[in-house]
């Protein structure tokens, strides 16, 4: 009961879940962040949720973008190189 | 008149030193340190390592790196002396890696991915796998707590990064490229939909449903992996 008058009122978790989202790229209106405030007094989930897409976000953030520690890792096999290389000679003597 | 003649004569030392210099600085520059030929040997296997952690797939990475060099040999008339060699080599492979991406985030043709496009286009339903008629989380799909978790600070542990790239592949590719693209190119949601020409509607469906299958998959993976 108590939930689905909160519902009517407010935001449902899946609207609160994609302003969570569009919060964490973009600017909310002030009223569409009032709505998200409030639903996140209540609703604990989402709470949760606002909390873990944060540390994604920061997750992925570092994943792709932090400069690759080039020293170690895998490498090219020497039938790579090879190809490669032959593919390099090719094009420097065609220009 | 001496002082003349000296002053004459110093001034002409001057110019000596003037012009020579200006000639070594212009040798050096026509004679840049780049030689293609010691490019493999030298940066391959840096190039794959950079193009591996964005990619994630070691054959797509080997064949942006010989794209890379291939652009690369084409473009050497640009190639300014001041900046280094791998750096430039890097940075091609690193636009690239993006155009890839683009590519990828373009293809709507996929038969089983264009229908959830569609569903998806319409309302914001297609995710009735985790949320109810009502709009609350299901049951099974409510967040748990995944315990101290620090938002400010990645973790560096090579497993859970085995984890999010295993839950980052099971997304849709072209989802996923827009996930990659959002992340490298540090550019406006705007922007990103005007290059990949995707509704701004659309553009939050994705993000907000590929956050929610990331999620998901993180929880079951890693946070409660035992359950």
């Amino acid at each position: 009961m108590m939930t689905t008058f909160l519902h009517k009122l407010m935001l449902t978790c899946e609207k609160a879940s994609w302003f969570i989202e569009k919060n964490s790229q973009d600017r909310l209106t002030l009223w569409e962040r009032m709505r998200l405030q409030t639903h996140l007094i209540v609703c604990r989930f989402c709470r949760l949720f606002n909390q873990q897409s944060r540390f994604i976000d920061k997750q992925l953030h570092h994943l792709i973008n932090d400069p690759a520690d080039l020293s170690s890792g895998p490498v090219l096999d020497d039938a790579s190189k090879a190809r490669l290389e032959k593919t390099v000679q090719q094009q420097l003597e065609i220009l | 008149m001496p002082e003349q003649k000296t002053c004459i004569l110093s001034f002409r030392v001057f110019q000596y030193f003037v012009y020579s210099f200006l000639h070594m600085s212009k040798q050096r520059t026509t004679t840049s340190p780049c030689d293609p030929s010691t490019w493999v040997k030298n940066y391959a296997d840096d190039l794959f390592r950079f193009a591996v952690t964005k990619v994630n797939d070691p054959a797509l990475a080997e064949d942006l790196v010989q794209d890379s060099l291939l652009s690369a040999l084409k473009a050497l008339g640009q190639f300014k002396g001041e900046s280094n060699e791998k750096t430039w080599l890097i940075s091609i492979l690193k636009n690239k890696i993006i155009d890839h991406y683009r590519n990828k985030a373009r293809q709507r043709e996929f038969p089983e991915h264009s229908l959830l496009y569609l569903q998806l286009d319409e309302t914001e339903t297609g995710n009735a796998l985790f949320f109810d008629e009502q709009g609350s989380w299901r049951k099974d799909q409510r967040p748990l707590n995944w315990g101290g978790i620090d938002e400010e600070h990645p973790l560096d542990n090579p497993e859970f990064k085995k984890v999010l790239n295993h839950c980052l592949e099971k997304l849709p590719s072209n989802w996923l490229a827009v996930f990659k693209l959002k992340f490298m190119e540090a550019k406006e949601s705007k922007e990103i939909c005007k290059e990949l020409s995707l509704s701004a509607s659309n553009y939050w469906v994705i993000m907000h449903r590929a956050k929610l299958q990331l999620r998901a998959c993180l929880e079951k993976k890693w946070f409660h992996s035992q359950q």
